[in-house]
């Protein structure tokens, strides 16, 4: 069978392949599926073996999405956050903690909370959040993606917040160089919630979880008024500015910080639009020579397989890097 | 135009179902079920047009599966490489 040959038996409805492109016969859809799942099956297999070589470059700064969450907050009228640098460090130690033990949740799988980070850096709180999101490619996606989250946008416009710290951390996870971003927020205690003790709930509120008001077993981890430690922490302290840097990838575990040569995300988003495009031209084609020849054939209806199939491929075109937390 | 009315119903569930897929951008979990929610209305779409026109045959519906499986399939991956 020359190229041409095979070509229209794959394309054009004819007696070879009985009325209909062969392409668009459920054999050859099934084994196109069946390829793409076998390739992808693959690629896990492959970033598994050689990590270092796929990966997401991202151009995020922590400086930047302050900036923009701080923006966001003005434009509804809330005054802006202050960075802290008890937070950032705190922000930091999460994000290195989802690279080392290799998960992408508020609570890590051993049961550890956002908020024993806060306590590990020894900041003291009234209330806390936070905000995860990984793959971006720039900070303004980022909050973008925040302020479309119904969860996310209450944390970033929460007026009981008053300070932030803000962590960018390059890693391998599940084999694939991810760029994190671990945004905290947190309230310290004034002198005065210090001096009530009846005072209480702080209030932790993860986005994705209903917040609680941390009123009872958490209460360890919120500020119990005391005197005593607020007059050895300066005033200053709380609301210090320190700089932020991104974490190395090497400090976990001391991998490779050269970048990725290629992006599983945009390798599967072009073979998928391939194969739609290419299921969506086959159609176009059967259904011109069905219409020119006026074919009767048992089939479904091409113009819907067209409607369909056109609208998951806006999906799929549509689709940008990035997940959020 | 022969089943307008019927595409019109096409059209519209898959016009609502593009958008809460773009209300839900990064939401992947929610993306994912919108999109097997698509693939099995479109089955059922199909289905139901078939029967309406009385050409209905299990082999018209396998193709309506098959269509609506690789397309699905196509994207949910895509999501979850996100």
């Amino acid at each position: 069978m020359s190229l041409v040959s095979w070509l229209r038996h794959l394309f054009v409805p004819h007696q070879t392949n009985n009325c209909k492109a062969r392409i668009l016969h459920p054999s050859v859809l099934s084994l196109l599926v069946a390829l793409f799942i076998f390739g992808q099956f693959s690629l896990n297999f492959y970033m598994l073996v050689s990590p270092s070589v796929l990966g997401f470059a991202s151009n995020i700064t922590p400086e930047r999405v302050i900036e923009l969450t701080n923006q966001k907050r003005a434009e509804n009228g809330l005054g802006p956050l202050t960075l802290n640098g008890k937070l950032s460090e705190a922000a930091q130690r999460k994000g290195g903690d989802m690279f080392a033990f290799n998960y992408w949740a508020h609570v890590s799988p051993s049961g550890r909370t956002p908020w024993s980070f806060f306590q590990e850096v020894g900041y003291r709180y009234l209330y806390a959040g936070e905000n995860l999101a990984r793959d971006f490619m720039n900070s303004d996606s980022v909050v973008e993606a925040w302020m479309n989250s119904p969860s996310h946008r209450d944390n970033i416009l929460n007026p009981n917040y008053k300070e932030i710290g803000l962590s960018v951390i390059n890693g391998t996870l599940n084999g694939v160089e991810t760029t994190l971003v671990v945004q905290l927020f947190g309230t310290p205690p004034t002198t005065t919630a210090q001096n009530t003790p009846a005072k209480t709930p702080a209030i932790a509120a993860v986005p994705t979880v209903t917040p609680t008001p941390v009123s009872e077993p958490v209460i360890t981890i919120t500020p119990a008024p005391e005197p005593v430690e607020l007059a050895q922490q300066p005033e200053s302290e709380i609301g210090e500015v320190a700089p932020l840097s991104k974490v190395a990838l090497a400090q976990n575990k001391g991998e490779s910080t050269s970048p990725p040569l290629f992006s599983p995300f945009l390798l599967t988003k072009t073979i998928a639009i391939f194969l739609l495009g290419l299921i969506l031209g086959a159609l176009s084609l059967d259904a011109a020579f069905v219409c020119q020849r006026r074919i009767i054939r048992l089939s479904g209806k091409n113009l819907a397989h067209l409607i369909f199939i056109g609208a998951l491929l806006l999906s799929a075109i549509l689709t940008t890097p990035g997940a959020i937390l | 135009m022969k089943d307008l009315k019927h595409y019109l119903s096409l059209l519209a569930f898959l016009s609502i179902g593009f958008g809460l897929f773009w209300i839900f951008n990064f939401n992947r979990h929610i993306q994912i079920i919108i999109t097997i929610g698509l693939g099995i209305a479109y089955v059922i779409w199909g289905t139901i047009h078939h029967l309406i026109k009385k050409d209905f045959h299990w082999r018209i519906v396998w193709e309506y599966i098959i269509v609506a499986f690789m397309a699905c399939v196509l994207v949910i991956f895509l999501l979850l490489r996100s």
